[in-house]
């Protein structure tokens, strides 16, 4: 629904009542999922430039030049309020819609990584949504032929009634085939492709901008259908368009269905369109022009064709059983102009309808939570069975239950899949490049200045640890209702530490997405996510022997930590799943101490020292070294007593904290006394321990484990909620 | 050398194949199904893997009815090979060039790992060199729990067409490592003469050092060998 102020600059505009077909466009097009109107006035913030940014921002892929002009898109988007309503179709959807975004610029996919977020795994809802969110996305990228590689998973309460759903691709592309979304020249053909249009998905936007609430099941025909067959054939013949230049401009059908990509196309050219609603091929007969206009039907493109291509482009999609009709041209007037069977059923500025939509006024306020001390570390009587626990916890446990359903190796480049610190794929020209998707969503709550930051940082660590240089980012921005101030506040907040991040360690941010409204308000109760930032980041590897194993290698071989101790335990998983505390504050962001682990990492990669790493992160050092230990089966023994007094530590502080820029690194004992290396910074490498033969983790005299005893709650930490 | 890779709408392993032929250095040529070219010109086909027709009615069941698949039996009927992975198997066990079925995995879920296979008995060329040797490969399917009666599978054993049985790492043929559920651990079988090799794991995928396994590749040399000969 447009508000007051919004149908008032419509009739300025237009100086008319906007009609039925108008009013429909202009719904969909200034929603806050469209338009960005709350959201876009802070992008100014991120840096967004670098010399090797080929696109950034404002279409369906960021483009990044790995040299030899082979080029990296990249994208990532929510589909958050379908998949809440309607798991299975809700996110296999929103899997074929960030594929089509980069296939917009003509990139051929090649990685899914996923980011979902549910209610506590103890609640039959969140079950369901998990299942079945999972499901769809195995049976769409599964169905595409792209492999799923990476992401993550976490529970928390807040996320009950509204899970989140984030999808991010990964394609490459030729720099001399790059196609943009823009319809610059008037005389071109509209060639609309792919699947027939239909009534699913009508108003998805606008639905994407609004609180749930109880009702929210009535939206369900807003929730879009998906055919992975379809899009895999799409997938098949865009690429074949693209490879053979016959495109001048392309664009997906998403949010907003054919209105949001003939105008935006336009808007970008200068240019305007007619379009003859009549010729679009239907699913329904009886649709009513404006439903066609803004039907959000999936697996559908929009094609710029010269008129010197149109028959070999009519004659390909022929021959491939592609639906597709020649739904009108590029003109040179700017409006945005539709029939139906010859009668006019609108004609809009493209300027008004992309940009002219007034900014809502927002305020802020920071939430009462924020910032209150906290310090009252419960007492613990049995720190072994508080391990034992914490590696029961969903969000600490294995994570094959989940990406054992994604098939992580067609397109035979999967290096490391799923379950690493980072993706790592070997492109065609024998270019290797690493991805990780990632966000703590706990210390964003409390603090999202310094949450999100670090949540950055931590995407970055991830790069690190498998020998990555960090290149670009994207991020997708899931918040509450921006009415609200104290949500708009979370929303500010972690903008600018996205924001301040991105310009300290010079990655640029090349493209996002912004789910606002993941909110819900049931009988007068308002239930709210953590704010949740999305970071993907995109990695180089210049030197494929760099590549680092994130799991230990070999017995006998030192064990050391990286990065500054404290004592700060909030919103850690510990205190959360162990005690039920989410409250204080979090260690903040802090651009050096990050800086220095990252450069002593790669300092001991070149030299050639390391075994293995791990950043530390979700769950502290003891998830983080029991992870390096599963794998192989190689032990550890701790030699830690005279680090809690040096860093005046208690144990439970070390084994827990999750602050920031620290990683774990397992270092060749014979190379160690030579490493110059070692000896220049002898002060931020901590040694911890030794790898042992012996299967058990020796922590102290009093506590020990074996490697199964800790592998065995962290296996089936998910399955004992999922399986019978 | 002709070495055919079929792709049907939906099929998504055929440029995975066609990499690991050119390792060896062959190039594959793709079987379009909108091409209509004639089977007779190869010398040997791959139908490789993926969701052909989006696995609408049952896996495979589709492309079973293609107009190219009239021509496989004949192509079989010849004495030259046909090697079918995934989907694949699926396909040659529809149009029943390959016996039993392959019908849902045991946990109901699409199941994507690295498992590890045994071959013995074999009778097939296209299996030299792997008898008794433990593989390592990816699994990534959906409905791979291969299944007939008890009689047939007797009967399969006895001509030794059992090709692969999914095992443990030390190649012990055991219940844990059994994926999805398949009847004796079957991963793939052959026909009786042994010029059709189906199996649900994907050699492709464990062609190339940097994957981290090289192991699928042998069953493609041993198809050039045998085309040579």
């Amino acid at each position: 629904m447009l508000t007051t102020e919004e149908y008032g600059k419509v009739m300025d505009e237009l100086g008319r009542e906007p009609n039925k077909a108008e009013l429909a466009v202009f719904e969909a097009m200034w929603s806050e999922h469209c338009s960005y109107k709350s959201s876009k006035r802070w992008f100014h913030l991120f840096n967004d430039t670098a010399p090797y940014i080929e696109l950034g921002m404002g279409e369906g892929a960021g483009l990044i030049n790995l040299g030899d002009d082979l080029l990296v898109g990249l994208g990532l988007e929510s589909h958050n309020h379908p998949s809440a309503i309607s798991p299975y179709d809700g996110a296999a959807t929103g899997v074929g819609g960030i594929i089509r975004d980069i296939l917009s610029q003509g990139c051929k996919p090649i990685a899914i990584l996923d980011s979902i977020r549910f209610g506590e795994l103890e609640s039959p809802h969140s079950q369901h949504l998990f299942e079945n969110v999972v499901r769809g996305i195995s049976f769409y990228g599964n169905c595409c032929g792209i492999p799923t590689v990476g992401g993550e998973v976490e529970f928390a309460s807040s996320f009950e009634n509204n899970c989140l759903v984030n999808a991010m691709c990964v394609g490459v592309v030729q720099k001399n085939k790059v196609v943009r979304s823009i319809a610059s020249k008037p005389g071109d053909f509209l060639v609309l492709y792919g699947a027939r249009t239909g009534r699913d998905g009508i108003h998805g936007v606008s639905f994407a901008s609004k609180d749930l609430s109880d009702r929210s099941d009535k939206d369900r025909p807003a929730v879009q259908i998906g055919d992975p067959l379809k899009e895999k054939i799409l997938i098949d013949v865009t690429l074949e368009l693209v490879e053979k230049e016959l495109l001048c401009g392309l664009q997906d059908l998403g949010g907003g269905g054919l209105s949001c990509a003939v105008s935006e196309m336009t808007q970008k050219g200068n240019t305007g369109a007619i379009i003859r609603l009549e010729d679009v091929p239907l699913r329904e007969e009886d649709m009513e022009p404006w439903e066609i206009f803004v039907s959000e039907s999936q697996e559908r493109m929009l094609g710029v064709v010269n008129a010197k291509n149109l028959s070999i482009v009519e004659e390909l999609l022929k021959q491939r059983d592609l639906v597709y009709a020649v739904i009108g041209e590029v003109t040179g007037n700017s409006h945005c102009i539709a029939y139906y069977k010859g009668n006019k059923v609108l004609d809009l500025p493209v300027d008004l309808i992309v940009e002219g939509f007034p900014e809502p006024e927002r305020s802020m306020k920071p939430p009462d939570y924020i910032n209150k001390e906290f310090r009252e570390i419960p007492e613990i009587n049995d720190l072994r069975g508080e391990i034992l626990k914490l590696f029961s916890s969903p969000n600490i446990g294995d994570k094959s239950w989940v990406y054992q359903q994604y098939d992580q190796h067609v397109q035979t480049q999967t290096v490391y899949s799923a379950g690493n610190d980072s993706a790592v794929l070997r492109l065609d020209n024998e270019k290797y490049i690493a991805a990780s998707l990632d966000c703590n969503s706990f210390s964003v709550y409390l603090d999202p200045y310094n949450g999100t930051a670090n949540s950055a940082a931590e995407a970055m660590r991830n790069l690190v640890s498998v020998g990555a240089k960090p290149i670009a980012i994207v991020d997708c921005l899931n918040f509450g209702n921006p009415e609200q101030p104290d949500s708009y506040w979370q929303f500010v907040e972690s903008v600018k530490g996205l924001g301040i991040f991105s310009h300290d360690f010079q990655i640029p941010i090349v493209g996002g997405n912004v789910s606002f409204y993941n909110e819900t308000s049931i009988r007068d109760q308002r239930d709210r996510i953590n704010p949740t930032p999305t970071i993907g980041m995109l990695g180089i590897i210049e030197d494929p022997k760099k590549i680092i194993k994130n799991s230990f290698q070999k017995k006998e071989n030192l064990i050391a930590c990286i990065g500054p101790f404290d004592d700060n335990l909030n919103g850690s998983e510990f205190l959360r799943y162990n005690h039920g505390i989410l409250q204080g504050k979090i260690t903040p962001y802090d651009r050096k101490r990050e800086e220095e682990s990252r450069k002593l990492i790669e300092e001991l990669n070149q030299e050639g020292i390391i075994e293995s790493c791990h950043d530390i992160s979700n769950g502290g050092f003891i998830v983080t070294l029991a992870e390096m230990a599963f794998e192989n089966n190689i032990g550890a023994k701790l030699d830690i007593e005279g680090i809690f007094k040096s860093y005046r530590i208690k144990k439970e502080e070390f084994l827990f904290s999750e602050s920031p820029a620290r990683y774990i690194v397992e270092i060749n004992s014979s190379k160690f006394e030579k490493s110059n290396v070692i000896q220049n910074n002898i002060t931020s490498f901590v040694l911890v321990g030794e790898t042992t033969s012996e299967q058990t983790i020796v922590i102290d005299d009093n506590i020990s484990f074996n490697i199964e005893e800790l592998r065995e709650e962290w296996k089936k930490a998910i399955p004992k909620h999922m399986e019978d | 050398m002709k070495i055919g890779v079929t792709k049907y709408p939906g099929t998504n392993n055929e440029q995975d194949v066609l990499r690991a032929l050119s390792e060896l250095n062959v190039k594959g040529i793709l079987v379009k199904q909108y091409e209509n070219k004639p089977l007779d010109d190869f010398d040997a086909l791959i139908i490789a893997g993926g969701f052909s027709y989006g696995d609408y009615l049952r896996p495979g069941a589709l492309a079973a009815q293609s107009p190219m698949m009239e021509e496989l039996q004949h192509f079989v009927d010849s004495g030259r090979f046909v090697i079918g992975v995934c989907n694949g198997f699926q396909i040659l066990c529809e149009t029943k060039i390959l016996p039993g079925v392959l019908t849902t995995n045991t946990s109901t879920k699409f199941i994507s790992k690295w498992i590890y296979l045994k071959s013995e008995n074999s009778n097939s060329p296209l299996l030299r060199n792997t008898n008794g040797k433990v593989l390592r490969l990816p699994i990534a399917h959906f409905d791979g729990r291969y299944y007939d009666k008890e009689k047939e599978i007797e009967l399969l054993k006895s001509k030794n067409q059992v090709a692969f049985q999914y095992c443990d790492e030390n190649g012990d043929i055991t219940l844990e490592s059994n994926p999805n559920g398949s009847v004796n651990n079957i991963a793939g079988i052959t026909n009786s003469r042994g010029n059709v090799l189906g199996l649900m794991p994907h050699p492709e995928r464990a062609s190339f050092e940097y994957l981290g396994s090289k192991d699928g590749i042998q069953i493609f040399e041993n198809l050039l060998e045998e085309i040579k000969c």
